[in-house]
């Protein structure tokens, strides 16, 4: 069954319906959720909260198009809270545990350069984490991303533009090209 | 191919399947004690309720051909502003508050015709309709040559969207949150297109502006952090029919010079939490002295006509302060 028809159903109170669109997009609310969070016991609290939050508000969504990117919202608006309130900030000295107590494994290697990557996007501010996440990962438009957060799209560019550079500085030497590259916009 | 890059970045985060699964059921069933029943009663009684007040009015003989006519027009503007998730448009159009307009330009052979629009608080939207025009594909994009005197200001503080409907219209909105501090009552705002996806062309427009009647309340209270560091100094609240404007000057210390004040949650007197359509945008940030002052707004959605007072929670980014919230007396 297609999206559209799922939020529907969910909307006139079907739950498994509802259970069932939530669970198209866990992956994806799983690692999103992780990023912010960066451990597992809290990307799970988020998500949670998430399907918990979504349910109660599906009544507010108007347009049916839009259930993907009204869920991401509900979920970085949790996983930004519980940050908040967790005051939690993760320093790159963390990273350092993973290079010193383990031998140089290909494993332990390929782990490092994944946290180097996820630990660079939750050193961002939360405005240019939100962007790039909303830009590389799932893909939203620069318009888009625009309307999501209630801000200009020029803004949008500019934190896209900031965030990019800042990316690059922590990760130096690393070998992630993608930032190099070009940023198209839509 | 930078974007896959990341992708496959993110990707590689492991992702416990079974946690996941349990985690959203224990949200949907934390969801569902509190609000076991609700959902399908509150979709049952709203059309019993629409359609006895239809009803009654269609059997009170209050119908003549004129009202039919303004019956009939509402949904379609309605829809326009519906399209774009547009709540304030849609209940302005509801109440006949969106003007109607008729502006067509044509170039390249593609016509745009701007069809509505309305300036509520510090908002304005301007929607247009694209024609000779094909999309292929549910959206489509738009840039602007120019907007209001062409300063940056003007173009940061707008945002854009094209769709197509399910009928095949091509609809465009331009949202402007106005950039200066002191509003005009009317103006024209001229608005250049300069393309519609890969076609390039000009559509100039010269568009009339009124500004919907709204209520301006002087506030006068401050919300200072715990160590004296950071405060918002509300000053005014210009409520509109849809929305309304905080205006405040945010002190910041030297220290904080990157800080950003913004208005993270807005309850009216019941509790019941106002959206917050934009927050932040700043006309001028100066140092005085050992510390910095920024005139900012913020934008929010409908204050509820009951309400007596709304209560404001700043928060400060960057130094991840919150501020003692403040209530807002709106003297209605």
């Amino acid at each position: 069954m297609n999206e559209i028809k799922l939020v529907k159903k969910a909307k006139k109170g079907d739950d498994t319906a509802f259970e069932e669109l939530i669970c198209l997009y866990k992956d994806q609310l799983y690692r999103t959720a992780y990023l912010y969070v960066q451990n597992k016991e809290d990307a799970l609290d988020v998500v949670q909260e998430t399907a918990y939050k979504a349910y109660l508000s599906l009544g507010q969504l108007k347009n049916s198009n839009y259930f993907k990117t009204w869920l991401i919202r509900i979920l970085i608006h949790n996983a930004n809270e519980l940050l908040r309130a967790k005051k939690k900030v993760v320093k790159f000295e963390e990273i350092s545990k993973y290079e010193t107590n383990e031998g140089p494994t290909n494993q332990t290697n390929q782990m490092v350069q994944n946290i180097d990557l996820k630990t660079a996007i939750q050193q961002l501010d939360e405005r240019y984490q939100t962007v790039v996440i909303l830009y590389y990962y799932h893909d939203l438009a620069v318009h888009q991303i625009a309307w999501y957060m209630h801000i200009p799209e020029g803004t949008v560019k500019t934190y896209l533009h900031r965030a990019r550079k800042s990316l690059k500085k922590l990760l130096e030497g690393s070998d992630q090209t993608w930032i190099n590259s070009s940023l198209k916009m839509k | 191919m930078d974007k896959q890059q990341f992708k496959d970045e993110i990707n590689d985060i492991e992702v416990p399947q079974l946690d996941v699964c349990t985690a959203i059921k224990k949200g949907i069933v934390k969801a569902q004690k509190e609000k076991p029943i609700k959902r399908k009663t509150k979709l049952l009684a709203i059309p019993l309720i629409a359609s006895t007040l239809l009803i009654g009015f269609f059997s009170s003989g209050f119908i003549f051909p004129q009202m039919s006519r303004v019956l009939a027009d509402v949904p379609l503007i309605g829809k326009i502003y519906s399209s774009f998730d547009d709540s304030i448009g849609e209940n302005l159009a509801a109440s006949k508050l969106v003007t109607e307009l008729n502006q067509k330009a044509i170039s390249n052979g593609v016509g745009v015709t701007v069809n509505s629009v309305y300036y509520d608080g510090g908002r304005i939207s301007v929607t247009f309709k694209v024609d000779h025009f094909n999309a292929r594909s549910n959206e489509f994009m738009f840039d602007i040559g120019n907007i209001g005197d062409g300063s940056d200001k003007w173009m940061n503080a707008a945002q854009f969207d094209g769709v197509v409907t399910s009928d095949g219209d091509h609809i465009g909105q331009i949202i402007i949150d106005y950039p200066d501090k002191e509003f005009p009552k009317d103006m024209t705002l001229p608005i250049t297109l300069k393309a519609i996806n890969e076609t390039k062309g000009e559509w100039r427009f010269d568009i009339p502006i009124h500004q919907l009647p709204n209520h301006k309340v002087n506030v006068g209270q401050a919300s200072t952090s715990d160590d004296k560091e950071h405060a918002l100094n509300f000053e005014t609240i210009t409520v509109g029919r849809e929305s309304a404007v905080l205006d405040y000057k945010a002190i910041y210390p030297l220290t904080g010079k990157d800080d950003m004040a913004r208005i993270d949650k807005v309850i009216d007197d019941q509790g019941n939490e106002i959206s917050v359509l934009s927050s932040g945008t700043e006309f001028s940030r100066k140092k005085i002295g050992n510390r910095i002052e920024s005139d900012e707004r913020t934008i929010i959605g409908k204050i509820p006509n009951h309400a007596k007072f709304i209560k404001v929670y700043p928060y400060i980014r960057q130094s991840e302060k919150s501020l003692p919230p403040i209530k807002v007396n709106l003297n209605r």
